[in-house]
């Protein structure tokens, strides 16, 4: 098997170059804009914000692309390629980089900005310390993104062309040319070493949160209104440009019944896939944390990552017959394949770091006695589960709007997701968003099964006690 | 009081969806069952074939009347991913392959072990004579080229292609990325076989592309999303336009050189199990009813003379075509001519 | 209690203390300057990180050959480490339930402990809310419910005022030689090692001091 280094390395040094551009301007762009996120006090208007500025991450990719350019082609024509790449990376990703820093800036900086205030600190100097204290955590969202982008696939597949091409699509390009199996599967284990090699730059011991959130009065001191502003705009324009000629689409489900009830039946198989899903993270999640602490386990879960979806997709289809499966059971599998895929991204997005924060709490336990079983249910999972309801919620959600992977194992109409495919890969395009956005609210209905089955106090609160005297007071 | 509403809520929603999900689990084993008891042909399709508007149902419908048996589709997404699929495993059942594209059919034939059909002698177009082959049946076609709005002021009136190479604005067309879709391949035997030089035409087609995606949809959706003039596509795109969008502006630039054609095939793979209904359901393909379905549901036209069809395939422009000439020797040099297409692009 | 092989590389730094012998009775000090390596010997010696070919003779017992949870110890850490979502009282009984302590047994030790470190006003408050001294306190009286064998002190005063941190020392010391623990305390401050110890180990660089 001969390898072609030379393209090789000039797409792994494309890829690097592109995801450091773009993790650069989502990380950046994101930070600013949580400045103006962190400090709004109503609790509502927040979650909506925050909902808005989560959207184009919870699109189907495809659409988001379509989006992008319909939004670009406002300011001219969009640019294809390298920075095109950047381009739809940072509309996908920057709402996403402003709430996760929010939340970071308000559980993390609340004894730095109080004591800069009354040291008569400008908002300039305290921004500047803010971003120096929450370096840490900077560095591992700008890991996250830059992996993230670094291993994309949908986006340089569609908007790339040959500069902005990424390992991934040079896995792609490969299989899809015949007899190249064993190169592509060369390709992959290579994207493995990389993706594990920048998850070494990863900080590995993170202080733990404050146990104060910060006083939102104090962060008005740092409050940057504008780019939190823009950024909302830009999330408005993308999903008000998808939803631009789906009534026409609409009209359409009235005349064609095989669509109708291909979208019956694809949205109980996305249901099914989205609940899977969101069962089997919620159930690797606690395996993992089950485990813990085994720093070994935690390296590898950083820099693992399944090698390539369309590799997965392909080996597995490669192994299963599925043509006389039942539908459900193609389902079970798309699901498990699936949740393999997202599980290193679940990890490194927040399970890996939730860990570490309560390590020391767990290693406490450990040391009094207690065995696995007992640190798992009183210590582990009752810090724990908020952040793994949240996680398998989120894992519900991009199942029920995945139609690549899907769609390679199908075969049929089993999902929203494929029939969405099926739609885009005709003239339809209209009728495919409808579909994507059903996808994606059954996605959004599944995400707070998630959150609020997986939180639910099954035992009555103890009363608060009488003497507490609700003043709040700290030994630090 | 919030929270109970919203358990109740959550509640009622997984009730219903886990009474679907239930009705959904005994349908599908339902229909295994069913599968089991009859004869099975499975058929591997393109997702144009089998989506929810394309003619796979009605044919399904259609044959299953005829046969007792049921026809099962698989969507492989294109036919080079089937021909992967088949040549991967061979041994793997699959008893009809639909939608092999013309320029793959070497490939396919190379990679692939496929049955001797019946001797069809069905009335082929016209300009289809010489595109039946022993092992693969034609059952619809379409001839190709740029397709664009009008007006344009931007686009110049071109009768040739070399013309159009040469006058056409740059960055002004969308392409299909020939190492990936068999619509990439036809602009590419396009030019292999109208060209005295065709490493210049090759060049001088990369300063007109705007963009190169990896299929024929990604770069027809960004034309009709007017981010290009015009894209690489079937002459048949138009119909879709003027019957369903009711949009007489999309148009078919004619050359003098000729238009390549795009013709899809069913063949027989030796894994079949069911080879004889497997062979039926070919032939069923060139029926008039058939022919029809796949015309309107496909925006093909038929391989098959006199089908009675739609006012509007009468109005498409009639082309001139290229025959099956140099093909081989096209499919012989296909990588060195893609290497010159990366490097000028 | 003697201590042997108690070496560990970490790249930049290493612990390097071949041989040490403690007094298996009352309060030993281990002091330093910061970074010297104090806590990464405590870490050690609890089993939290490894530390191959590492004896530690404890009453005829080689405790470096036990588990975490059998080496029977207890720990009160510099930041307390307490549960934060449970209150006091939960924190205290916890440790009760993971050393399989009676339910009886454990109530009675742990009115008698919360008397004694003056802790009975805040039992039932989520630790969340607890003052730092409120804090040290029920993070001691968790580490002595459960009778351990060795109770290591890290720095346990350092989070707290300079004002209530005699008062503190002398609590510590009154409950620690009432419940006859022998105790490893590890301080950089000459005042805490003053008031509780009763024999000093200085360590510098990883290395003992001689």
């Amino acid at each position: 098997m001969t390898v072609p280094l030379t393209e090789l390395f000039l797409v792994i040094g494309l890829s690097a170059a592109q995801a450091l551009v773009s993790a650069t301007i989502i990380v950046a762009l994101g930070l600013l804009a949580a400045f103006g996120l962190a400090p709004i006090r109503k609790s509502n208007i927040k979650k909506s914000i925050e909902l808005i500025l989560l959207a184009p991450s919870l699109m189907p990719t495809l659409l988001t692309i379509v989006a992008s350019l319909d939004l670009a082609s406002f300011f001219g024509r969009f640019p294809i390629g390298f920075w095109g790449v950047v381009v739809v990376h940072f509309f996908v990703n920057a709402g996403l980089a402003a709430v996760s820093i929010s939340q970071l800036i308000e559980s993390r900086l609340s004894g730095i900005i109080e004591l800069g205030t009354i040291e008569g600190a400008s908002k300039f100097q305290l921004i500047k310390l803010s971003v120096r204290e929450l370096s840490e955590q900077l560095r591992n969202i700008f890991i996250f993104f830059f992996i993230l982008c670094f291993a994309s696939f949908s986006i340089p597949l569609v908007v790339g062309a040959q500069t902005g091409r990424t390992v991934e699509t040079l896995i792609y390009e490969t299989l899809l040319d015949h007899n190249h199996f064993k190169l592509a599967l060369f390709y992959s284990a290579i994207q493995v070493a990389l993706i594990g090699a920048f998850s070494l730059f990863r900080r590995q011991n993170i202080s733990a949160p404050s146990l104060r959130r910060a006083h939102p009065r104090f962060l008005d001191r740092v409050s940057l209104g504008p780019f939190l502003w823009a950024l909302i705009s830009l999330s408005v324009l993308l999903v008000v440009g998808l939803l631009g000629g789906t009534a026409h689409g609409l009209s359409e489900f009235g005349h064609n019944s095989v669509l109708l009830d291909r979208v019956t039946q694809g949205a109980l198989g996305t249901f099914f896939e989205a609940l899977s899903v969101g069962g089997l993270v919620t159930i690797i999640s606690c395996l993992v944390v089950f485990l813990t602490p085994s720093p070994r386990l935690h390296q590898l879960l950083l820099a693992f990552s399944v090698p390539s979806a369309a590799a997965l997709g392909f080996l597995l289809v490669a192994i299963f017959d599925l043509t006389e499966w039942p539908d459900f059971a193609v389902v079970m599998l798309i699901s498990v394949g699936f949740a393999i895929l997202i599980f290193s991204t679940i990890h490194r997005m927040r399970l890996g770091d939730a860990l570490l924060e309560i390590q020391g709490s767990v290693e406490s336990a450990q040391i009094f006695g207690a065995n696995r079983w007992l640190r798992f249910s009183k210590i582990i999972w009752p810090q724990i589960k908020n952040d793994i309801a949240y996680l398998a919620g989120l894992s519900a959600l991009w199942a029920s709007c995945d139609f690549a992977f899907a769609s390679m194992l199908a075969g049929r109409d089993l999902t929203l997701g494929v029939t969405a495919h099926g739609l885009l890969a005709g003239y339809r395009s209209e009728i495919a968003t409808i579909v994507a956005l059903l996808a994606t609210a059954i996605g959004v209905v599944t995400y707070f099964i998630f959150r609020f089955f997986l939180t639910l106090e099954l035992k009555p609160l103890s009363p608060a006690p009488q003497t507490f005297s609700g003043v709040s007071s700290h030994g630090h | 009081m919030q929270k109970k509403f919203v358990f109740f809520f959550l509640a009622l929603t997984v009730l219903a969806f886990g009474v679907g999900i239930g009705r959904f689990i005994l349908k599908t084993a339902r229909n295994s069952d069913n599968r089991r008891k009859l004869v099975t042909v499975v058929v591997y399709a393109p997702t144009s074939f089998v989506d929810s508007y394309g003619p796979g149902e009605d044919l399904k419908k259609m044959f299953e009347t005829t046969c007792d048996c049921t026809i099962v589709y698989v969507d492989v997404g294109s036919s080079r991913l089937a021909i992967d699929r088949m040549a991967f495993d061979p041994k793997k059942r699959v008893d009809v392959v639909v939608g092999l594209d013309l320029l793959l059919l070497k490939t396919a034939a190379t990679r692939v072990k496929f049955q001797e059909l019946n001797d069809l002698s069905a009335p082929w177009q016209d300009q289809l004579r010489g595109f039946s082959f022993r092992r693969f049946t034609p059952y619809d076609w379409s001839p190709m080229g740029f397709v664009y709005r009008e007006p344009n002021k931007d686009l110049p009136k071109v009768a040739s292609l070399e013309a159009a190479l040469n006058e056409l604005p740059e960055k002004s067309i969308s392409l299909a990325d020939p190492n990936s879709s068999t619509v990439g391949l036809e602009w590419l035997y396009w030019l292999f076989r109208t060209s005295t030089n065709v490493d210049e035409s090759l060049r001088k087609l990369a300063r007109l592309t705007y963009i190169v995606t990896p299929n024929w949809s990604a770069s027809y959706g960004l034309f009709k999303k007017h981010q290009v003039p015009m894209t690489f596509s079937y002459l048949t795109s138009l119909l879709y336009h003027w019957q369903v969008e009711k949009d007489h502006s999309y148009q078919f630039m004619q050359f003098s050189e000729g238009h390549p054609v795009q013709v899809e095939y069913a063949a027989v793979p030796e894994a079949c199990w069911d080879c004889a209904v497997a062979k039926n359901f070919v032939q069923f393909l060139t029926s008039v009813e058939a022919q029809k379905v796949l015309a309107q549901k496909n925006y093909m036209l038929p391989a098959v003379k006199n089908i009675p069809l739609d006012s509007s395939f009468e109005e498409l422009p009639k082309v001139k075509t290229l025959g099956l000439e140099k093909i081989d020797e096209f499919v012989t040099q296909q990588p060195q001519l893609i290497e010159v297409w990366k490097k000028a692009n | 209690m003697v201590i042997k092989n108690l070496i560990r590389n970490y790249g930049d730094f290493q612990i390097d203390i071949p041989f040490w012998s403690l007094p298996d009775h009352g309060v030993s000090a281990l002091s330093g300057p910061s970074g010297s390596g104090k806590t990464s010997v405590i870490r050690m010696l609890l089993g939290l990180e490894p530390c191959p070919g590492l004896v530690w003779t404890f009453h005829d017992l080689d405790l470096a050959q036990l588990s975490i949870e059998k080496k029977r110890l207890a720990v009160v850490f510099q930041n307390y480490e307490l549960f934060l979502h449970m209150t006091a009282r939960e924190n205290i009984q916890f440790a009760v339930s993971a050393r399989g302590i009676d339910k009886v047994t454990g109530q009675i030790r742990l009115k008698n402990l919360a008397q004694r470190l003056q802790i009975e006003s805040v039992l039932d408050r989520s630790a969340t809310v607890l003052s730092g001294g409120e804090r040290q306190r029920v993070a001691l009286a968790r580490a002595l419910i459960g009778e351990p064998r060795f109770l290591f002190l890290d720095e346990p005063f350092s989070a707290l005022d300079a004002h209530l941190r005699s008062e503190a020392r002398l609590l510590v010391k009154t409950v620690v030689e009432e419940f006859k623990i022998p105790t490893l305390l590890v301080s950089h401050d000459a005042a805490d090692i003053e008031v509780l110890a009763q024999s000093v180990t200085k360590i510098d660089k990883g290395r003992l001091v001689i």
